[in-house]
């Protein structure tokens, strides 16, 4: 579903990731720790297609297609999500106006048929329930005046609308409080299914213990440094970073 | 700008253009003496624009708020010979000991002093020997029919100085500079200059004070080199019969920095305009003021801040109090060219009205060609909150003094920007010298 | 307030449609004044009119001022002069000399309005709002007048207020606008043709919205139109104006006037959708549009609310004011000003507060696109008696590109200490980072623009009726076609 090979990026005319390789099928979850300035963050732009990013070297192929010669949008209707560490206000915008233009234009673009109004506020509404939200946030403009925890509750809302094939989840646990944690993990946990993949990027273990990865990826220096099951975000969180930081350094 | 006659502003009709041939009455003679060729063009052509404007009236945009009916008619005149002045009358230095003195805006060099690393000398000596690219600064005054006082000071130009800090030299000691005016109805016209080398520093006081009635009427540049620093402080003391007209024009290069305050306490009619231009990228540039007006006063504080290239960044913070039937104005205005990509522009005005005759207006405008910009602007205009006044009067606070310490704690915010604390305290004396005048 | 959410089949229609929708020409025979101006032309206009003398005479002594007044420099517009002898400053269709019943109505002018979207049968129409239809220099049609008429309103064509209530124009025309207040406004004293009057009587709330639709159909023909409100004590009404022009290469001139009086506890909001031609992309052609629009609160707790939503145009030169004279009134200023390509806007208001505890709020939303330059130009004036008045002032603005221009010229005057005026205002882009967070659900640039604009724009905006908001979205999507990419 995603092959990643031998990615080289610049960011600001610096090397940042370099070489990077990861592999994915459909229904699992990834976990990619790392410690800070690892290239965690630069991953999840270039896969989405933020601007400032060059591609030096590599390929990317997502559900059979050239992810990077795609506009983000186009991503985002094949299936790609990303939930952001750091969400964006839109003043004026309601929630329900930006999910309703955002999940008809992924809609039209896949050949669908757009929801009637009704059709989408009851699918909204029944999102909202699960995840235990209130109705009134979703008047407001798109995450002004939420608090942090908010902020990324409406993420997992946004994606549970939007039901992408893959979720690149970028640092969602930043800033969360451990019941916060525990109702984003719920929301995610109910969206995983045999289409549904998750990319999960952090930098602690905490997260894992609430969504339970398959496969756990060391990043460190711009690069997958070794590969495991969840057991290696145990050993993380007992020894650190600091010996994959060896490795590379006398590699 | 032939005809200001047809000019016709946002709110009024425009009335007749006022005369202004009794202006340039004593201009002709002062064509005799031996300026070099091109200061004596220079006063012709500002001659020639002054006479198809005249003042400014309120039918002109950015003239609005100031009346110049005090100017009018023209009875100031302007004389080149030395003037006669009493010595003990000019003011003791506020702070150290080095000093710029110009008496009717002729420049003293017997009570002038200074610091080593600094030259100073009259216009007239640095226009002879050329220094400091004179002969360029003095003759780029920008659009003269838009600026009929700059136009009437070059018609004049011959007194003033040029004050030059030597490159990578930070100059420790304040300079205080004092203009002086000895009354008796004269019209003076100095042009004076700062320049700042590359990479240097200085303090510099600014003293307009005199007495009896008198036009003063100045034109002030100053040049900063790519990462000079400079502090420029104000004190507007002028004689309570004094009118001051004051532009300054700050030209900064790369990498340079420049801290203004002004003080407007004095004179019966003054307008203080700053233009700082941002020529180059990464300028920081900031200019505070406050005003304290009684009586029948009139102050008017006009800044443009114009942005020419990427990186900058101005800061405009004026507050001030108006009493009785005086009057005061701030007109403010960021302008960002198309290059000017990156400008983090701010501007703020705050007036209290401390009677019910007193007025405050203000114009604080933008006006933005680049895109990718933070700009903005807030003002605000009232009076002191009764309540805050009742409360501390219920602590046993007499109401003069409360009300005295409600417009020290008002005025302090723009005075704490002040980063030079021996100036920064000597603004905050002043205003509690004004305050206790009062008996408010 | 998800109503005001632009639904995405909207989105489909406007890309179906050419860019300025209304600016077609419809193919009907007119009846012209010569060329040019002059006293001849304005007795001409005047006996076409079948006006009595007075107002012939008004007309003249308004003129001959004009003759003597300059062209208002002070705005941030640049245009080449005006030739105001090479145009026609009266065109109406031969078949609509009079305002007729609907059934006499030139089948063609019924067609021109259905196309610009106002059926004017009132079994087709929306919601019930009546409309006045000004096609160049007439009034053709006015809607829904027996239903108004039994609820004591009057609605009809300015022409037809003069021949019918001559006190009351003699009275109130003029009264807030005098000819002598700035050029544009005194040749609208001159050569004014048609408009509307609405009289509101005491305690009456009308029972439907109001409307003018106006339409510049004919080629070099200036359009002068004078619109008088009055509502009497504890009256309230809602009026809405929208404003469409063929185009052409040249520019044409719309130099309107109106005036609006609030007596005690009267209530009046004023809706604008202003969408006159704005020229083509390389700034050829469009409207030129001068208008005074000002509104005095007489009594004492009446209101005066403006909303406008400015998209069309070449040149928009207007400042809808408010003079809040009787104790505790209000006035509410809510503009929308969307600039693109190289059309100019400097628009904004005049708060002059005059009554004690009289209140005004200000919001104003700039947006500039293509090479395109908007001012918002606004006064707040404390006079000395104006005890406890207040002003809250905000302007944004928003540049789309960096070619074009947003200013902001704010006119602070207080005399009076016990007033307090607030003021702010923002200028900002449209960050990278908002555009591909919207991208990155899906919505192509676009119309995350579109959206991302008419959230800055909500404020104003949902103090539009419905049907207005809905148009206004429009606009906006429209406008601001070709500004990305």
């Amino acid at each position: 579903m995603l092959k990643i090979k031998n990615l080289h990026v610049n960011a600001a005319g610096r090397p940042v990731l370099k070489g990077l390789s990861l592999e994915m099928k459909a229904g699992e979850v990834h976990a990619i720790m790392g410690p800070n300035g690892s290239g965690k963050s630069t991953l999840s732009y270039v896969l989405a297609g933020r601007d400032g990013y060059e591609v030096t070297d590599g390929t990317v192929e997502f559900m059979g297609q050239d992810l990077l010669s795609m506009e983000p949008e186009d991503r985002a209707a094949l299936g790609l999500f990303l939930a952001f560490q750091y969400p964006v206000e839109i003043p004026g915008v309601s929630t329900t106006t930006f999910l309703k233009t955002a999940l008809n234009a992924i809609r039209k673009k896949r050949g669908e048929k757009e929801l009637e109004p009704a059709a989408f506020l009851k699918l909204q509404k029944q999102k909202i329930q699960q995840l235990g939200m209130d109705p009134e946030m979703m008047k407001r403009g798109v995450n002004v005046g939420f608090s942090g925890g908010e902020k990324k509750r409406n993420e997992v809302l946004q994606m549970a609308m939007l039901a992408p094939k893959l979720a690149i989840m970028d640092e969602t646990d930043s800033g969360l409080d451990i019941d916060a944690l525990k109702v984003v993990s719920e929301g995610v946990n109910a969206l995983r299914g045999p289409e549904t993949s998750f990319l999960v990027i952090t930098h602690y273990q905490r997260l894992l213990d609430y969504i339970k990865p398959d496969i756990v990826h060391v990043l460190a220096n711009g690069k997958i440094q070794k590969t495991g099951g969840p057991e290696l975000a145990l050993l993380l969180e007992e020894k650190g970073y600091a010996d994959f930081y060896d490795a590379t350094e006398a590699a | 700008m032939t005809a200001a006659a047809n000019k016709e502003s946002f709110m009024a009709q425009a009335p007749q253009v006022a005369a202004a041939l009794p202006w340039l009455a004593d201009a002709d003679a002062l064509q005799n003496d031996k300026a070099a060729g091109w200061m004596k063009a220079l006063r012709s052509t500002g001659a020639e624009a002054f006479s198809q404007t005249g003042l400014p009236t309120l039918a002109w945009e950015g003239w609005q708020y100031t009346n110049l009916r005090a100017l009018t008619p023209a009875k100031f005149r302007y004389s080149a010979e030395p003037v006669k002045f009493d010595a003990a009358k000019i003011p003791s230095p506020l702070l150290g000991a080095h000093r710029v003195v110009l008496v009717n805006g002729q420049y003293q060099p017997k009570l002038s002093s200074l610091p080593e690393h600094v030259t100073v000398m009259s216009l007239m000596e640095a226009a002879d020997k050329n220094i400091a690219g004179i002969e360029e600064q003095l003759v780029t005054l920008g659009d003269l029919g838009k600026n009929p006082m700059t136009a009437l000071n070059a018609a004049y130009l011959r007194d003033g100085f040029v004050l030059v800090v030597a490159k990578n030299r930070d100059v420790a000691e304040p300079i205080e500079v004092v203009f002086y005016n000895a009354g008796r109805d004269a019209a003076v016209y100095p042009r004076v200059m700062y320049r700042l080398g590359e990479n240097a520093g200085c303090t510099v006081i600014e003293r307009h004070c005199g007495e009896g009635a008198y036009f003063a009427n100045i034109y002030a540049s100053i040049v900063l080199e790519s990462a000079s620093r400079m502090r420029f402080y104000r004190f507007q003391e002028e004689s309570e019969a004094g009118l001051h007209a004051s532009n300054t024009v700050v030209q900064q290069q790369k990498g340079s920095s420049f801290e203004g305050f002004s003080l407007g306490m004095g004179a019966k009619l003054a307008r203080q305009e700053f233009r700082l231009q941002l020529i180059d990228r990464a300028i920081s540039s900031s200019i505070g003021g406050t005003y304290l007006m009684k009586g029948q006063q009139s102050h008017d504080f006009t800044v443009l801040a114009d942005h020419f290239e990427p990186d900058g960044k101005s800061v405009q913070h004026f507050k001030g109090v108006v009493d009785d039937q005086a009057r005061a104005v701030y007109q403010g205005k960021i302008h960002v060219r198309r290059a000017a990509q990156k400008t983090d522009g701010y501007q703020s005005h705050h007036a209290l009205l401390l009677s019910p005759t007193a007025e405050a207006s203000a114009k604080p405008e933008l006006e933005i060609y680049a895109d990718d910009v933070k700009c903005s602007h807030g003002a605000t205009a009232g009076q002191l909150n009764p309540e805050a006044i009742f409360y501390l009067r219920s602590r046993g606070i007499p109401h003069d003094l409360a009300r005295s310490l409600m417009v020290e704690s008002f005025l302090g915010g723009a005075i704490e920007k002040v980063s030079y604390e021996p100036v920064r305290d000597i603004y905050f004396a002043r205003v509690a010298a004004w305050l206790a005048g009062r008996g408010a | 307030m998800s109503n005001a959410a632009i639904a995405p089949e909207t989105l489909e229609t406007i890309k179906a449609l050419d860019k300025y929708e209304a600016g077609f020409v419809t193919d009907i025979e007119s009846d012209f004044a010569p060329k040019g101006l002059s006293e001849d032309i304005i007795r001409f206009i005047s006996a076409k009119k079948n006006e009595p003398d007075w107002m012939l005479e008004s007309r003249l002594t308004a003129y001959r001022h004009w003759l003597t007044l300059p062209e208002p420099e002070w705005a941030n517009v640049s245009f080449p002069p005006v030739d105001y002898q090479d145009a026609y400053y009266y065109a109406a269709p031969k078949t609509a000399a009079a305002p007729k019943s609907l059934d006499e109505l030139d089948p063609k002018l019924l067609e021109t309005y259905k196309k610009l979207g106002i059926p004017l049968r009132e079994q087709e129409m929306l919601n019930g709002i009546a409309v006045d239809a000004v096609f160049d220099s007439v009034s053709v049609v006015t809607t829904f007048r027996e239903k108004l008429h039994s609820a004591g309103v009057i609605f009809c064509s300015i022409s037809e207020a003069v021949q019918k209530y001559p006190d009351m124009i003699k009275k109130y025309m003029g009264s807030v606008v005098p000819y002598t207040d700035n050029k544009h406004a005194c040749l609208n004293a001159a050569v004014f043709t048609d408009g509307t009057f609405v009289y509101i009587p005491e305690g009456v709330r009308c029972p439907m919205e109001l409307s003018t639709y106006f339409r510049i159909n004919e080629a070099k023909t200036g359009q002068f139109e004078r619109t008088l409100i009055v509502a009497e004590k504890k009256s309230y009404v809602s009026y809405l104006e929208g404003c469409t022009a063929p185009k052409r290469d040249e520019n044409q001139m719309h130099a309107a006037v109106v005036e609006l009086i609030a007596m005690d506890d009267a209530e009046i909001k004023y809706s604008t959708v202003q969408n006159w031609y704005p020229g083509d992309e390389n700034g050829k052609g469009g409207i030129y549009n001068f208008v005074t629009k000002r509104g005095i609160c007489k009594g004492a707790r009446s209101r005066i609310s403006w909303t406008q939503v400015e998209t069309g145009s070449a040149i928009t030169w207007k400042y809808p004011s408010c003079v809040l004279l009787g104790d505790d009134s209000v006035g509410e200023f809510y503009s929308v000003a969307l600039t693109n390509n190289y059309q100019q806007a400097d628009t904004g208001t005049k708060m002059i507060h005059i009554g004690k505890n009289t209140r005004s709020r200000i919001i104003a939303k700039g947006i500039s696109a293509g090479k395109s330059n908007s001012t918002y130009r606004g006064l707040v004036r404390i006079a000395q008696k104006a005890e406890n008045a207040r002003n809250y002032t905000q302007c944004d603005s928003l540049l789309i590109g960096d070619l074009c221009g947003a200013h902001t010229v704010p006119y602070i005057e207080n005399k009076n200490p016990t007033a307090t005026l607030e003021h702010e205002a923002t200028t900002s882009k449209i960050s990278d980072k908002t555009l591909f967070y919207c991208r990155q659900r899906g919505i192509p640039e676009e119309e995350a623009l579109t959206l991302i604009v008419n959230g800055f724009c909500k404020e104003v905006l949902q103090h539009l009726p419905m049907e207005f908001a809905v148009e206004a979205q429009k606009l906006v999507a429209i406008s601001l076609e070709g500004s990305v990419g």
